[in-house]
């Protein structure tokens, strides 16, 4: 895999994000045979989707659909792949982009290191694995997670003990604690920002109360959860291991209201929460599971009869807004919940053992600050074009999946494709126009 | 073949030691016999292909690695893997067989490729998922070790034995081991393929002249292919000419065609046929034969043309109820979403009042999921007899939208929404939810198996309407409410277009819905499984 590159190289496209968009991307291009270079923030290429445990409404395992485009991205001869690289900014003039690179020290030296990982086993320094949600813990240099593409430890400075162990185990020598950021520019014919999406915070409901409790969960915390090879290899609650006997999905916690400045649907969290409660009900057959929503959206291909087979598992829907949760001792939780159930006592209450609150999907860049993409007033990027969605306001600079709107893996995808398509199309009305001048 | 011949002796010390068994070796010699099965299958196999091609078997024998997925637990929740790793250690020929969390991910396809190096392997089998999803992945690892990626193998012990047999973890992982017994065999007999070129054309069919259909030739001439796009009808843009504005951005139906019209219409790459419609397809990728035919025959005869890629653009048709279904073609005030948009259209911007025929409409009622998100026993199917069990995702917002300028355009008319969900799911699209409320449109809500109804109001009670539309509203914890209204508008979901004789010539598969079958719903949502 390549993961290096210098200013001279100018690489056909480059795209801002290896997230699933920013991989579909990059391969369509690549297949083209034109040169792509993909840049991560991240330690490892895969984005949200490889933290995933399966995927709706085909539950096919996420790992399992990710890695292989992970690796076909790594070991395409046309793309170059850089983790561990911000996009500072980005100049256009005259068709072509300037885009600058920062790139952050890993303090492992990439070009002696063979992933022998021996340093991690070695380090007795750890903190909360931001890969787990915190769930379990890491070592202070690490391999990212299993599957991780580059299989390269990188150091978390903010967590070494700086006590010198890995370089002393390392044998290669790659240990550089004297690893300085480094800035790059590159330029590039055409740019796909594929910066993808984060969610919005569990304690952004002051009335939901998740900072008093350990239980009030975040759907990526239950997706960890959930995954076979995740930290507890099986589903606890997190303040004291209890085995969940009851678990309330709280719908629109943070969309779909104007009061956290999200007005907009999230797109998303009804099918996934639908989807975590089929696997829990697999995982947890004794479990009672209620889903507590406003409407089911259960929009695309196949998600309907999705939704159906889950009321037919046994899963309760209830409609109705949640509007207080109350921490309880010993770690329960007791939901106010406004209900269309019962007319007798339209004000329910309803005890529950782990709640998930579905939270809001807002942008995880904003390039509007460095660059010449303007975003629209919702935060995403704006795609001014009717008739070519993947447009941005600047030109030869286009955009993928959640980066222009809460949108789930298919639509990704889709859209990421059309993405790749406009930015060829763009390179080469370009070189038609340089090779007729 | 001193392997084999290894293999044996071990094999018949078994055989003796089961006589006087314990349940262990009976489970060892049942596990033996399993990879005999396998081994015979794969020996008569052999001969076939030997007598068939006069393959020369005195090359060496081969050396081959065996890979077991654990799928992160998908595989070795129920299946024994580090078992069926050991037992497949035995099988003759196999010189290294290990086991990996995801043999897919980086790591593992590393491990392949540096086995072959390190261990000169010459053939390799993983047993994983369905090949459908991985057996290119392994090729590709397979090929990074400098190995024929057509000596490799691809066992299925997910689908075919862990999914298959959860509930019975023994027998799945014997039957794991059988597979991957199975394999060993044939990949030994494998033999080395190149592949071969062949002259592509690099000319695209377009099937649809619909807005995507447009939108695909105009890209696809964009990157300097030559398209030829063909439409049923006798004029492009589709469904949508018969729109007026489009949400969210409220542009102009018809000026998005026209502006993607004049866009193919100047592309000197393509090349536009209206009124025709493709009759015949043969071929492959790169090289498929393709009949065009006019649809309305005269003396212009039909066309061969040759083109190296396909895209089916034909679109939907839209939902229309059957008679007397919610009074559709009963009551005269009953219309379905595109009859609505055109009375909404034709009434123009300068309309006072919204007047059907003769009659001023004082109100109106909108129903979602007419015709979408059926359910068993209450619903009667449409006419091809399969109910309509999916969200048609796009009624919602153009019941919000419609629903909205009937308020905006004409305030003295009521509005009144029957839904069970309300799915403004998409980018701007909540906006005409929370507009509709402000400006005054009336909700009730419903459960999806109880349907409001409506019913021809007599004349004598008729004051507030001709029809009426009764409801068990949630929204007032199940009360049942009737109200009177002068025109009902149902809100149609979309059906597969028609489009039975390309499904037959491509031999395309199509899902329970109807519509056209993706290769994988997630992953690969715009291609077809017929490649190209």
């Amino acid at each position: 895999m390549n993961t290096h590159i210098n200013s001279d190289v100018v690489p056909d496209a480059l795209i801002v994000g290896a997230g699933i968009a920013g991989l579909q991307s990059a391969l369509d291009l690549a297949d083209q045979g034109l040169k792509v270079l993909l840049v991560e923030r991240q330690g490892s290429i895969g984005g949200r989707m490889i933290s995933l445990s399966k995927v709706y409404p085909t539950l096919d395992c996420a790992s399992c659909i990710t890695t292989p485009k992970m690796s076909a991205a790594a070991h395409h001869p046309n793309i170059t792949v850089l983790t561990n690289t911000e996009v500072e900014g980005i100049e256009s003039a005259e068709g072509m982009h300037r885009v600058r690179l920062l790139q952050k020290p890993t303090y492992v030296n990439f070009d002696k290191s063979i992933g022998c990982r021996l340093c991690e086993y070695a380090c007795d320094t750890e903190y909360p694995d931001p890969f787990e949600q915190g769930l379990g813990p890491v070592r202070a240099i690490a391999v990212p997670f299993t599957n991780a593409i580059p299989q390269m430890a990188v150091l978390d400075a903010e967590h070494c003990g700086t006590c010198g162990t890995c370089a002393r185990v390392c044998p290669t020598d790659a240990i550089e604690f004297d690893q300085q950021p480094r800035n790059l520019t590159i330029r590039a014919g055409a740019v796909i920002v594929a910066s993808g999406y984060q969610l919005n915070v569990v304690t952004l409901k002051p009335q939901y109360n998740a900072e008093r409790s350990q239980n009030i969960i975040s759907p990526l915390t239950l997706e960890r959860l959930l995954a076979p090879h995740g930290p507890y290899g099986r589903v606890l609650r997190p303040s004291d291991g209890k085995i969940p006997s009851s678990v309330a999905f709280v719908q629109c916690a943070g969309s779909r209201d104007e009061s956290i400045g999200v007005p907009y649907c999230s797109g998303v969290c009804c099918m996934y929460s639908i989807k975590q409660a089929m696997l829990l009900s697999g995982a947890l057959p004794l479990a009672d599971i209620t889903i507590y929503y406003m409407d089911i959206r259960a929009f695309g291909k196949g998600y309907e009869q999705f939704f159906q087979n889950a009321k037919a598992m046994g899963i309760s829907f209830v409609r109705g807004k949640v509007a207080r949760i109350d921490p309880l001792e010993g770690g329960d939780l007791s939901l106010h919940v406004e209900s269309t159930g019962d007319a007798e006592n339209p004000l329910e209450e309803h005890q529950h053992d782990l709640v998930v609150l579905a939270q809001g999907v807002i942008p995880a860049w904003s390039p509007s600050e460095a660059t010449p993409v303007a975003c629209a007033s919702d935060g995403f990027v704006a795609t001014p074009v009717r008739t070519a969605p993947t447009v941005t306001t600047a030109p030869g600079i286009f955009v993928a999946g959640t980066a222009a709107g809460p949108k789930d893996i298919v639509d990704t995808i889709a859209e990421a494709g059309a993405a790749a398509m406009q930015a060829s199309e763009y390179l080469h009305q370009r070189r038609s126009v340089v090779a007729l001048s | 073949m001193s392997n084999n011949d290894g293999y044996r002796e071990q094999h018949e010390g078994e055989e003796m030691e089961l006589a006087c068994g314990g349940p262990e070796h009976d489970e060892e010699a049942q596990v033996q016999r399993q990879i005999d099965a396998g081994q015979r299958q794969a020996d008569s196999a052999r001969q076939q292909f030997e007598s068939a091609h006069q393959h020369a078997s005195d090359a060496a024998e081969p050396r081959v690695g065996v890979y077991v997925c654990r799928c992160g637990g998908n595989i070795s929740d129920v299946v024994d893997v580090e078992r069926v790793a050991e037992t497949a250690q035995r099988i003759p020929g196999v010189v290294t067989a290990k086991v990996h969390t995801f043999v897919c991910s980086d790591p593992g396809q590393h491990t392949i490729s540096n086995d072959i190096l390190q261990e000169n392997l010459d053939r390799v089998v993983v047993a994983s998922c369905s090949p459908f999803l991985h057996e290119l992945t392994f090729r590709g690892a397979v090929a990074r070790g400098d190995m024929n990626p057509y000596l490799y193998e691809h066992v299925n012990i997910r689908e075919q034995a862990s999914w298959a047999h959860r509930h019975d973890p023994a027998g799945a992982t014997s039957k794991a081991i059988r597979l991957i017994a199975a394999a060993v065999g044939k990949v030994r007999n494998a033999v080395p393929l190149d592949q071969i070129k062949l002259p592509n054309h690099r000319r695209a069919l377009v099937i649809g002249g619909g807005i995507a259909g447009m939108k695909a030739a105009a890209d696809l001439a964009g990157r300097g292919i030559q398209v030829l796009l063909v439409e049923i009808s006798d004029r492009l843009g589709g469904h949508l000419n018969d729109w007026g504005q489009v949400y969210p951005s409220e542009d102009s139906a018809g000026e998005l065609v026209a502006e993607l019209t004049r866009q193919v219409r100047e592309d000197p790459s393509i090349e536009i046929l209206l009124g025709h419609k493709v009759t015949t397809v043969s071929g492959f990728i790169g090289n498929f034969k393709v009949l065009v035919e006019p649809v309305h025959r005269t003396e212009a005869a039909e066309a061969e043309v040759v083109v190296g890629a396909i895209i089916m653009a034909t679109g939907f048709r839209s939902y229309v109820p059957q008679d007397g279904e919610l009074l559709y073609k009963a009551a005269p005030c009953v219309l379905t979403m595109p009859e609505f948009i055109q009375l909404m259209r034709a009434l123009g911007p300068q309309a006072e009042r919204l007047t059907y025929g003769d009659q001023v409409i004082r109100n109106v009622a909108f129903l979602h999921c007419v015709g979408s998100r059926q359910l068993e026993g209450v619903h009667q199917p449409p006419a091809n007899g399969k109910l309509n069990t999916y969200c048609s995702r796009t009624c919602c917002t153009t019941i919000l939208q419609q629903a909205l300028a009937v308020r905006k355009r004409f305030p003295q008319v009521g509005v009144f929404d029957f839904h069970q969900d309300i799915r403004t799911y998409g980018r701007g699209e909540e906006d005409y939810y929370t507009e509709a409320s402000k400006a005054g449109v009336v909700f009730f809500r419903h459960n999806g198996d109880e349907p409001p109804r409506v019913e021809a109001t007599p004349p004598s009670r008729a004051r507030n309407g001709a029809l009426s539309v009764t409801v068990k509203d949630a929204l007032t914890w199940g009360e049942e409410l009737t109200l009177g209204v002068d025109m009902v508008v149902l809100g149609t979901g979309m059906m597969a277009g028609e489009i039975a004789n390309l499904i037959e010539q491509m031999k395309l598969a199509t899902g329970e819905d109807g519509f056209l079958q993706e290769v994988h719903p997630k992953l690969r949502p715009v291609e077809v499984a017929v490649v190209g």
